[in-house]
């Protein structure tokens, strides 16, 4: 799946696998803007998605059916099962995190994060299976 | 003065609360205060400048100065540290870059419980890390990644 908006104050360009992908970078690196900026995307497209963060990351619903499940800060409560949820609920799974993701039964992708020329961009760089 | 770091969280004394979410805390109690340890977060965590106490110019948009509330988990933290030395607050957000600002705090209280930095440059500190004192950072970064044991 590929992500792009030129429109945006801020360009993004993202490559998703299917299954989760995991961006784990230094601060200040846009990783929470990007999902903002992903969010106001799927927004604009009717794409279905949830915004999760360290703050609401209980009112996940128990059941659903979504296109992409972006998660922020996944570290802080992305449990193993709460990650392989996400992962059944959701085509495709994005996430931050400080640690690497303990995930069951789904395809998990290390993506990178980078800005350049106005543009966030998210490329895929190593796939576990 | 010292920065105090604490390597784990049975470890901070139990009157001094701990801060988990520096986020919301930087919101209603912190801003950016004009001096040069702040500008040196700002540039060296999130690439930016100050315009006053509560904004910076956005290095996403141009031409854009944006409320400190968009600042990074890692810079607020950071900066939250510098301003509430009554508070402990926890590191948990940051990242390798801002882990590595704090070798330029002299004050305050943080709870580092991970710690995976690699550091070359000028690694003089005046770090207290669970009552030890430590002047060579990566020795306070070493002894930290290995969970408060001498490594």
């Amino acid at each position: 799946m590929r992500i792009t908006d030129d429109d945006m104050k801020t360009k993004i360009d993202v490559i998703l696998n299917e299954g989760l992908n995991v961006i784990m970078d230094n601060s200040g690196t846009g990783k929470t803007y990007l999902m903002s900026l992903i969010s106001s995307y799927c927004i604009c497209h009717e794409v279905p998605y949830l915004l999760i963060n360290s703050s609401n990351y209980d009112i996940m619903p128990p059941t659903g059916k979504f296109t992409i499940i972006l998660l922020d800060n996944a570290n802080l409560y992305g449990t193993p099962d709460y990650l392989t949820k996400c992962c059944d609920m959701a085509d495709y799974v994005l996430c931050s995190s400080k640690t690497l993701p303990n995930v069951t039964g789904h395809k998990l992708t290390l993506s990178s994060l980078t800005y350049t020329e106005g543009t966030l961009e998210v490329r895929p760089y190593d796939v576990y299976i | 003065m010292s920065l105090t770091i604490f390597t784990r969280r049975d470890k901070v004394p139990t009157d001094l609360q701990i801060i988990d979410n520096n986020d919301l805390y930087f919101i209603g109690y912190s801003n950016i205060p004009a001096d040069a340890v702040t500008a040196k977060i700002l540039s060296s965590v999130d690439g930016v400048e100050r315009v006053s106490n509560t904004l910076f110019d956005s290095k996403f948009i141009k031409d854009a100065t944006l409320s400190k509330d968009m600042l990074s988990t890692g810079a607020k933290t950071l900066l939250n540290i510098m301003q509430h030395s009554d508070k402990c607050f926890n590191t948990v957000e940051c990242g390798e870059n801002a882990l590595i600002c704090l070798k330029d705090l002299t004050s305050g209280y943080a709870l580092v419980e991970v710690c995976c930095v690699s550091f070359v440059g000028d690694s003089s500190c005046d770090l207290i890390i669970d009552g030890k004192l430590f002047t060579d950072f990566n020795e306070a970064t070493d002894y930290m990644y290995h969970g408060g044991e001498s490594g």
